[in-house]
């Protein structure tokens, strides 16, 4: 006990009470850990740099036509960890000349809840996945489309180093998705909007590849 | 393994060795920050606040320095900006004074309360001025010398003294008043 300060009964009962454990929820060591995974991307502790931060800010983007087309046919996964904690939104486009803005609260290609939505006039989607996790030895997205197995579609490094991506074709319809980083480590798309719990104490990122015309 | 073995670790790049520091200092960093802010919301941003800063500036971490003083410096710093930003929450205690005077007689006996004595705690330290809280809180909650607490308040051994003093006879008068009452 401290030093030289002898406590009344009444303050020494106040501090005892102070020094039960206090609630916080339950979530919220979880949430701690998300948010130093997001600086993990920033670079080392200590030295934040500004190697990411082009995708961390806000900006705006003109397409031509052709442009989003070739967008819409791509994905999703823009995996900053940094997005988790500023709820930044996937970069998806419908077809036609649209500025979009990333970490803008609204986007077209999302729907109202921020699921994003990828438009195909087709049955299916060529989907691309996009991860960035510059300290990963490897990657690969696992879904409800590939009955969660981590073999199935392995994601690959850019030359440049700290994305890793993969397209995988997606049938019509609400997906959910993770991505395993190193083998062990699954996290949801921190661009993306979560699914419920899936009943093990993990969320799962959803998209919806969307039948017809949006 | 001791904290300075860890902040290598995670300086080396091992990331997980930091949700190991997480871990040792969560409940303790907790209990400060619910102490000191007086509501759930404010204590986890703030403990979320601690430990990202912690992480990015670990490099400037020096090892000579206790661990767990350089990271409550962090929260003694984040605690203050978060009760500066948001001080009109804590008038909401003040305002519930009269329900304060009423509540803790039944339950009481002999010092102690059955039942809400977190909430009842809570309550009387949200009376304090924030600089007694947090002197009262880190010498008689989280127990820590006055030359620790001069070393992370940046304040002299004899304010911090006076201000745990006086905080201690605004409890005990407090709680006068309540028997009183």
């Amino acid at each position: 006990m401290p030093d030289d300060d002898k406590l009344d009964p009444t303050v020494a009962t106040i501090a005892m009470l102070a020094r039960q454990p206090a609630t916080l929820s339950a979530e919220a060591r979880a949430r701690i850990m998300l948010a130093v995974q997001a600086e993990t991307l920033r670079g080392r502790p200590g030295r934040p740099g500004r190697r990411f931060a082009w995708f961390l800010e806000p900006r705006a983007v003109r397409l031509s036509p052709l442009g989003s087309l070739a967008l819409a046919a791509g994905l999703v996964g823009v995996g900053l960890a940094m997005g988790l904690v500023s709820r930044a939104r996937t970069l998806l486009a419908p077809a036609g000349d649209v500025t979009m803005t990333a970490g803008a609260p609204a986007l077209p290609g999302t729907t109202p809840a921020g699921v994003p939505v990828v438009p195909t006039g087709a049955t299916a989607a060529q989907v691309k996945f996009v991860l960035v996790a510059p300290q990963a030895r490897q990657v690969t997205v696992v879904g409800d489309f590939n009955r969660w197995n981590p073999s199935a579609h392995p994601m690959e490094r850019t030359p440049t180093g700290g994305t890793w991506t993969v397209t995988v074709p997606l049938e019509a319809g609400r997906h959910e998705y993770s991505f395993v980083v190193d083998g062990q480590h699954w996290m949801p798309d921190p661009a993306a909007p979560l699914a419920p719990d899936d009943g093990f104490g993990v969320a799962n990122s959803v998209l919806l590849v969307s039948g017809s015309e949006s | 393994m001791t904290d300075a073995e860890y902040v290598k670790r995670v300086l080396a790049g091992d990331v997980d060795s930091f949700t190991t520091l997480v871990d040792r200092y969560y409940d303790r960093c907790a209990r400060f920050a619910v102490r000191m802010l007086g509501n759930q919301d404010d204590a986890e941003d703030a403990l979320q606040a601690t430990f990202v800063r912690a992480y990015r500036a670990l490099n400037r971490y020096q090892e000579r320095d206790k661990f767990s003083a350089w990271l409550y410096r962090i929260l003694v710093n984040q605690c203050r900006s978060l009760a500066a930003r948001r001080s009109h929450r804590e008038k909401l205690f003040v305002r519930e004074e009269a329900a304060m005077l009423a509540a803790p007689a039944s339950g009481m006996d002999e010092g102690r309360w059955e039942g809400e004595g977190e909430e009842w705690v809570q309550r009387v330290l949200a009376e304090l001025e924030p600089l007694l809280r947090e002197a009262f809180l880190l010498k008689h909650v989280e127990e820590l010398s006055y030359e620790e607490m001069s070393a992370l308040t940046g304040a002299s051994v004899s304010a911090l003294k006076m201000r745990v003093k006086r905080a201690c006879d605004r409890l005990r008068d407090r709680w006068e008043q309540i028997k009183d009452a």
